[in-house]
């Protein structure tokens, strides 16, 4: 697989990946 | 306006029964067949890697904003009593004419269930041929006529003549008992469902970017599964000033999200006046994106390009795939791992499907309990019924495209035409001042000031340009050459499968004229895509009825 794939898969990725355990963590975090 | 006080209030003040509930109930809306099987070959089909970009630039200037707007008009409107559109969107904009719009939001979603649930049949039935074993020692061939002879009535499977219509009546029969049972049920099925297609997923996804060459044959030497992901990822920049790639990237968002059906509405108006939007719509959205772009992305096409190769993914790439080619490429990785691949993948597909359909079936279901005062079983048994009158036709002439002219029109071109209306309604009816006052009320997060200038004004020309694309589409896909035919002289020549050509029939002229079929396919092929037209309009027809009925029944209890 070429860098620039690698990268863009990684990278794309990890913040989809992130912005969904993120909302998570928040609505899990929250006291109601 | 206060309620018919002497009507069923069985429904009125059913709400969610927990926050993660509603989220996977939300996001087990959107993920459908789509993530798993329309991402990834709509990547494939333009650009790789590049689609990537204009898809998540579509996501946010076209998907959030969507999603934050029908989340708000359902709020909005269940706290008025109003769980479906065509009362939501009335309580919006004042005028008596918005439910008639609201119609769309029960026609989409009847229109759509309808063949959508014959899909989910296959999937079901599918999980038992692996578990007992059907495909084993089929070649490749066999795999694909199995799937054609099912679609086709032609088999009998356990000697049961229309087995196909027996497994979709069941699966109607599902949604409907798990809709009889309420909110309770949908979420009970969303929160076993959608953790288990994400386990299934992973399971695939793991094997998809972890299989490389070993599978390679003798038939396909070159078969590697790193070049699919290659492929899928490598950014092809020139692409990016491609208006197709663009259109391709905005549909492609509209569907993953399960936008401009009305069905979000109708979750969102079981929600507490005061309970957050924000929060929960982005938690549902990025559920979706990380069920399309993390796990959809390593499933299909690199499996497939680990087999076949990456030619012949590029050439036959398509939906059938799911199950004219998986069930024979899981069966070559052996009997125990095989039946499990192949269990994941089509009980993945099931769950998506059905925490979908079952989304389909609350807009009616509020609207007849809303209005009329039916109880949840008459609903449900109501909604099963008209989702079957509905899908016969699809199943039983199948080859003549009667399921396709329902997913072009009801699934295809009624989303965007419903979404540019609510978007316009949102925005400018109610104004944007007070639709951004109240997709905040109650937010747990802050929403950045930007999106209130992007609803206003990008998405609604967003959409516009979506539903001009898809009405004069150029030939060939070919944006350049088209506008500067307006200036040479040439005209605009419209590609076969724009919809003012589909209105006439010339997408299947063309196929005609391409594949050398005969008059008498053109005439039959004519023939059924009319009959569904009719039926379609009948059933706008028919719900444009109940909804004026309604209108009367409302104005005489305030003349009481």
């Amino acid at each position: 697989m070429s860098n620039s794939a690698l990268f863009l898969a990684v990278v794309v990725q990890l913040a989809v990946v992130g912005m969904t355990v993120f909302c998570f963590y928040k609505v899990l975090k929250l006291p109601k | 306006m206060p309620f018919p006080f002497f009507l069923s209030m069985e429904n009125r003040n059913e709400t969610w029964g927990s926050r993660t509930g509603l989220i996977l109930a939300m996001a087990g809306n959107a993920v459908g067949l789509g993530n798993f099987l329309r991402f990834p070959v709509q990547a494939i089909q333009n650009g790789g890697g590049t689609f990537i970009i204009p898809y998540l630039v579509c996501f946010v200037v076209l998907g959030i904003p969507l999603l934050f707007t029908e989340w708000s008009i359902g709020r909005f409107g269940g706290k008025s009593g109003n769980h479906s559109t065509p009362y939501i969107l009335e309580a919006m904009g004042k005028s008596s004419w918005w439910k008639y719009i609201g119609v769309f939001g029960i026609f989409t979603n009847i229109a759509v269930v309808a063949y959508y649930t014959y899909i989910e049949s296959w999937t079901l039935i599918y999980v038992f041929h692996t578990l007992f074993g059907t495909f084993t020692d089929m070649s490749q061939l066999a795999v694909s006529n199995y799937f054609e002879q099912y679609v086709n009535l032609s088999g009998s499977d356990f000697g049961i003549h229309l087995f196909p219509f027996w497994i979709y009546v069941l699966v109607l029969g599902i949604n409907g008992y798990i809709l009889s049972t309420g909110l309770g049920g949908i979420e009970k099925v969303a929160k076993i469902g959608m953790p288990l297609l994400i386990l299934f997923g992973i399971i695939l996804a793991i094997k998809g970017w972890t299989m490389g060459a070993e599978n390679a044959s003798a038939l396909f030497p070159d078969a590697n599964a790193w070049e699919g992901l290659n492929f899928l990822w490598t950014p092809q920049f020139s692409s990016l000033w491609d208006p197709k790639v663009w259109l391709a990237a905005a549909g492609q968002i509209f569907f993953t999200l399960s936008v401009g059906m009305g069905s979000i509405q109708c979750y969102a108006s079981y929600l507490k006046s005061n309970e957050d939007i924000a929060l929960n719509s982005l938690a549902s959205g990025f559920t979706n994106e990380f069920v399309e772009i993390v796990l959809g992305s390593a499933i299909v096409i690199p499996i497939a390009a680990g087999f076949l190769g990456m030619d012949w993914v590029l050439n036959n790439a398509g939906f059938g795939m799911a199950f004219q080619t998986m069930p024979y490429l899981f069966q070559q990785w052996g009997a125990v791992f095989g039946i499990i691949a192949g269990v994941c993948w089509f009980g993945l597909l099931f769950f998506a499907g059905i925490t979908s359909s079952l989304a389909m079936g609350t807009p009616w279901m509020g609207f007849m309990n809303d209005e009329f005062g039916w109880g949840k079983v008459k609903c449900a048994f109501s909604f099963a019924v008209l989702a079957l009158l509905m899908g016969a036709p699809t199943i039983l002439f199948y080859q003549y495209g009667y399921f396709e002219e329902y997913d072009y029109w009801a699934g295809t071109v009624s989303l965007v035409i419903f979404a540019l209306l609510e978007m316009i309604l949102f925005a400018w009816v109610f104004g944007m001042n007070k639709g951004w006052v109240e997709l905040n009320s109650g937010a747990d997060i802050r929403i950045p000031l930007f999106f209130k200038w992007v609803m206003c004004y990008l998405t609604p020309v967003l959409l516009l340009l979506v539903l001009i694309g898809a009405l004069v589409t150029p030939a060939g896909n070919d944006w350049l050459t088209a506008f500067s035919g307006l200036w040479n002289g040439e005209g605009w020549k419209m590609d076969a499968h724009s919809l003012v050509s589909k209105i006439f029939h010339g997408d299947l002229i063309h196929t005609m004229e391409e594949e050398g079929k005969s008059d008498a396919w053109l005439s039959d092929r004519v023939f059924f895509s009319n009959m569904a037209r009719i039926q379609l309009l009948a059933l706008f027809a028919l719900i444009t009825g109940i909804v004026w009925y309604s209108g009367l029944k409302r104005k005489s209890h305030t003349h009481e």
